[in-house]
């Protein structure tokens, strides 16, 4: 992001606010004292590394002065109407309108942020389709489980049907029944029985 | 007859004749087998030759262009083809001018044969499908002994030793062709002498002139009433004839301006022009080949169409459009890029490949002022009047995408045609916009090339546009040459002259007309000294008039090529090509002095306008009554005026006054 | 015409990685490694935005903006509420970039190129490993790119589907040149 143009220039901005406030704070001596005028001018000069030195030569008494000044400029609605405020409100070296990006090396890393950005994206798309499909494996497996459960008990109570169906009937046929139900062919050596039966 | 037309092959093919075009009417009823059969006649021997050793080449090629020879000679004893002689002098002196053709470029031709023979090897040994088989064999398979033994590219060295051979032979070639064309010259001399005898003894056909200025308007008008058309076409024959041998023929004490005015109704009333554009036409031709001429804009050309080699090539091309049911071939030995189509089982503006941007529908005329252009890579290039984008393209693909071209067009809504085919074709280095490009040097300059195709009345296209027949006048052949004046030297100036590659202008147009071309030549060859013509580049084509109706116009104007229907099969069309070699004269060119330039232009041009119109009515009608007419003509613009809701009373009176003191003063003057 | 803002380049640097990926910074980079070597850049003019080399862009700048109508390629415009609307002549630039892709098979094409979804009994061949709602370049089995969309199922998913079941959405495709040549291009305002 720091290299693209808007967002040094931003930076820089932020970074005047960021002296200005704590030049404010911290007794900015000597730009302060002056009238509102001869401020304006001096403002953009010196950035962050001027106020520095300055603050480092300031004297106490200076410091009082600035302090009343500032809080004239805090307080002082007049103060809007002034000349001076409004220009240093305006970032000089800041051109007007849209910012434009058009070196590569910014547009490089909005690149790799759009692409980080997609790349988690399809990551994410990835992981929760995979669980998804997951998902779907294990209850498809817990499907098919509960319908072969299902059918098992039918097959059973079907089963259990005929028997009662046909104890009255036969009773030696029964104990057959009951052998092959153990070994768990049932229905297919029921069939073949019934078919017997009916041929 | 529009089939058969389309079927014919392309390219610098022999001219045609009457025999031609009733044979044509006939094909309609062929079938396309046969006719196909017919078209193909010529690469069929051209194929062979590629298979047969040189000396069954030789034979075989004599033999077929000699026939076509044969007509040539019978059809147009005026015009031999001397064009094509004197271009290249320097080459093997073959007195025929297809063959000449075929071997001047005669390695392009073999490379291009090759590359579709090729593709027929391929075609079989892929396998393809049934039904393609049926359709393609229409085409390519009346070969047999081709599809047995298909060529590759391998072969090449091989036909490079018979081009050798053929050059050994060709003393011997040339002289037995020679006796061969004078045996059959000599032959259509007689037929034809025969002919007109016949025609003499049973119909006394000159006559023809005779009945109707004798027996006057009574029979013209009735003509005019119900006319059979079928007569009216036996009788521009007759004149036609007669004028062609008019010391024999023509009737005594007739001149021929007489014949020369019924033909003229007679082809006014049958083709249905307007008598003013079918004089202009036929002035240009001898009877015969102006007749030839209106004969071939009925008939439409065939159908072409352009790869886009920024896509893809044309070989590839050709078989995925064979895949699909369409039957093409090359355009002709001129173009590596152009397909001539002759039927498709799908719409071409609508197929995957078109779409993709695999090619594009072009008129074969089209691609001439490209190539004239001969744009190469890293230029920069101005295509002054661009759209629909088909030469624009064109120019993109000659140049690999790299340069930069300018297209311009001044119609915003044709623009957008533009735009279109320039992205679906894949052209990334254009720029369009949206000027007047008289506006040019002036927006921008230093171009190492600039292609004006422009506006103009159209009359090479009127089997396109049949409408061009009866809707341009008097006045839009003084507007055209007009525009086409200034933006030639718009064009002009907007080329820089130091260009290390360049320094060109290819000014064309799709008109046929003098005015329209020589003439706004010659106008800028006046107006421009730091310009002069330069040989076009182009294999085919007619000169370019260096007179005209009692104008004479520059000695290099030879230089310039003229393109007809009837002589090339393609679109009517005028090429040429100027070098740039000095900076345009001060205060014409680029920086300031532009538009003040092309309002001097303006004046020096529009003056004339009224006036000859007015000396023209003047003659017609016996003279002009200013005073008169101003009354009138005040009255009707107080009317238009009231009619707006404008006060007539406000000024415009007064102007008018004064316009008209000008107009006589003006007229006074002349 | 102009270049970007950073938040255009952003939302239309997002646009294409939906079809290109990791890939998208080929479009950035420099033709040649010369320090004054050509680059592409992107441009905007009447709200459409054209990816074109510099030195063109450099030369389109003496043409006054109302009479400017194209440059280079044209990817998109960037509608009112400053989303970005990716066009069919964005194609190429996207088709030789693209991530996932999908072949149809030829009895698809025709469909495809008259607006119609892909199906699944029309794909051919389908890059693996794709998620849903993942952006594709769509090509004939020859490899001709036809157009782009987006996915409607995952590869894994895709499999179990009917062949009736629609496995990408068109977004843009080559049969727009002929149906839409009016709105592609605006030239009128």
């Amino acid at each position: 992001m720091a290299p693209s143009r808007t967002s040094t220039v931003k930076n820089k901005h932020a970074s005047k606010h960021a002296a200005n406030k704590s030049g404010i704070r911290n007794s900015k001596t000597s730009s302060k004292p002056q009238s509102d005028g001869v401020s304006k001018s001096k403002k953009p000069k010196g950035k962050g590394p001027p106020p520095k030195p300055q603050k480092s030569a300031g004297n106490l008494a200076t410091l009082k002065k600035k302090r009343r000044v500032y809080t004239e400029k805090e307080l002082g609605i007049p103060a809007l109407n002034m000349i001076t405020p409004v220009g240093v409100e305006k970032p000089k070296g800041k051109k007007k309108g849209k910012v434009f990006v058009d070196d590569r090396e910014s547009m490089l890393t909005i690149l790799a942020m759009v692409n980080a950005d997609k790349e988690g994206q399809i990551e994410s798309k990835m992981m929760k389709a995979r669980q998804m499909e997951e998902i779907r494996e294990a209850r498809k497996a817990e499907a098919e489980k509960r319908v072969e459960m299902r059918k098992a008990k039918l097959d059973e109570t079907k089963e259990g049907i005929r028997k009662k169906r046909k104890r009255p009937s036969a009773g030696d046929e029964k104990d057959d029944t009951r052998i092959e139900a153990a070994a768990g062919t049932r229905p297919l050596k029921l069939k073949k029985k019934k078919s017997v039966s009916f041929a | 007859m529009g089939v058969g037309r389309r079927m014919k092959k392309q390219g610098p093919p022999e001219p045609l004749d009457e025999a031609h075009f009733t044979n044509l009417k006939r094909k309609a009823g062929m079938s396309v087998a046969e006719s196909r059969a017919e078209s193909q006649q010529y690469t069929n021997s051209k194929k062979r030759r590629t298979n047969g050793g040189a000396e069954g080449k030789g034979k075989k090629n004599s033999a077929g262009a000699t026939s076509t020879k044969g007509k040539f000679t019978n059809s147009l004893p005026s015009q031999k083809s001397a064009p094509k002689k004197s271009k290249k002098p320097e080459l093997i002196p073959l007195p025929m001018s297809d063959e000449e053709m075929e071997d001047e470029d005669s390695d392009e031709a073999d490379l291009m044969g090759d590359e579709f023979d090729d593709l027929s090897g391929e075609e079989e040994d892929g396998g393809l499908g049934d039904d393609f088989l049926e359709s393609g064999s229409e085409v390519y398979d009346s070969d047999e002994d081709q599809r047995a033994k298909p060529m590759f590219s391998e072969d090449e060295d091989e036909l490079d030793a018979e081009e050798k051979l053929t050059a050994a032979n060709i003393a011997g070639l040339t002289r037995k062709l020679d006796e061969q064309m004078a045996e059959e010259a000599a032959d259509a001399q007689a037929e034809l002498e025969e002919a007109a005898l016949q025609t003499n003894i049973a119909g006394d056909r000159p006559h023809i002139l005779d009945d109707d200025s004798e027996d006057g308007d009574g029979i013209k008008s009735k003509a005019l009433l119900a006319p059979d058309l079928q007569l009216r076409r036996n009788r521009i024959n007759d004149t036609v004839r007669v004028l062609d041998d008019f010391s024999n023929l023509a009737e005594e004490g007739r001149s021929r301006a007489e014949y020369t005015a019924q033909l003229i109704k007679d082809i006014c009333a049958y083709y249905g022009y307007s008598e003013y554009l079918a004089e202009k036409l036929f002035n240009l031709f001898p009877p015969k080949e102006a007749f030839a001429f209106f004969e071939a804009n009925e008939t439409p050309r065939p159908v072409v169409i352009r790869t886009n080699t920024l896509r893809t090539h044309r070989r590839d091309l050709a078989q995925a459009l064979i895949n699909r049911g369409v039957t093409l071939e090359p355009v002709g030995k001129w173009s590596k890029i152009g397909l001539q189509i002759f039927e498709s089982a799908v719409p071409l503006g609508a197929t995957p490949e078109y779409l993709a941007g695999h090619y594009i529908l072009q008129a074969a005329s089209s691609f001439l002022p490209v190539m004239a252009l001969a744009p190469q890579e890293h230029e920069r290039v101005l295509d002054m009047a661009a759209a629909p984008g088909g030469k624009t393209t064109h120019i993109a693909a000659l140049m690999k995408n790299t340069g930069c071209i300018f297209a311009n067009d001044s119609n915003k809504s044709r623009a957008k045609g533009l735009i279109g085919n320039i992205h679906r074709l894949g052209a990334k280095n254009t720029i369009v916009c949206n000027y007047d490009a008289r506006e040019f040097p002036k927006v921008i300059g230093g171009f190492d090339r600039v292609l004006l195709d422009a506006p103009c009345s159209g009359t090479g296209v009127i089997a396109k546009d049949p409408s061009v027949k009866t809707n341009k006048t008097e006045k839009d052949f003084l507007m055209l040459p007009h525009l086409q004046k200034q933006l030639l030297l718009a064009a002009i100036d907007s080329v820089d002259h130091a260009s290390k590659t360049g320094g060109y202008i290819v000014y064309s147009t799709c008109s046929v007309t003098v005015e329209e071309n020589e003439q706004v030549v010659q106008y800028a060859l006046s107006k421009r000294p730091n310009v002069k013509l330069v040989e076009t580049g182009l294999v085919f084509g007619k000169e370019g008039f260096t007179a005209y109706m009692g104008k004479t116009f520059d000695k290099s104007l030879k230089m310039t090529r003229r393109y007809y229907p009837h002589a090339y099969n393609v679109d009517g069309f005028f090429v040429s090509k100027f070098k740039k070699f000095g900076p345009s004269p001060k205060g014409s060119a680029a920086s300031n002095g532009v538009s003040k330039e092309a309002d001097d232009e303006l004046d020096f041009d529009k003056r004339p306008v009224p006036e000859t119109e007015e000396e023209e009515k003047a003659d017609a009608f016996g003279g002009w009554d200013e005073e008169e007419d101003a009354e009138y003509m005040e009255r009707a613009r107080r009317a238009m005026l009231k009619k707006k809701g404008i006060n007539p009373k406000a000024n415009v009176g007064d102007m008018s006054k004064k316009m008209n003191g000008k107009d006589r003063k003006q007229s006074k003057d002349t | 015409m102009r270049p970007l803002t950073e938040a255009e380049t952003q939302t239309l640097f997002a646009k294409l990685a939906n079809y290109t990926g990791n890939s998208l910074k080929n479009l950035i980079a420099p033709l040649d490694n010369s320090p004054k070597g050509d680059r592409y850049v992107f441009r905007i003019q009447n709200s459409r935005c054209y990816y074109v080399r510099l030195s063109l862009a450099n030369l389109a700048v003496s043409v006054s903006r109302d009479k400017l109508l194209s440059l280079g390629t044209c990817l998109g415009k960037f509608t009112k509420t400053g989303k970005f609307r990716l066009h069919i002549t964005a194609l190429p630039i996207l088709a030789d970039n693209a991530r996932y892709k999908l072949w149809v098979k030829a009895n698809g094409e025709m469909p495809f190129l008259y607006g119609s979804h892909v199906v699944k009994a029309q794909v051919g061949r389908w890059s693996e490993d794709c998620p849903e709602h993942q952006g594709v370049v769509v090509y004939s089995m020859n490899d001709t790119p036809l157009g782009f969309g987006v996915t409607a199922r995952s590869t894994q998913e895709a499999r179990r589907l009917d062949p009736t079941g629609i496995t990408c959405f068109r977004q843009a495709d080559c049969g727009e040149y002929l149906r839409d040549e009016d709105s592609l291009f605006a030239t009128t305002n």
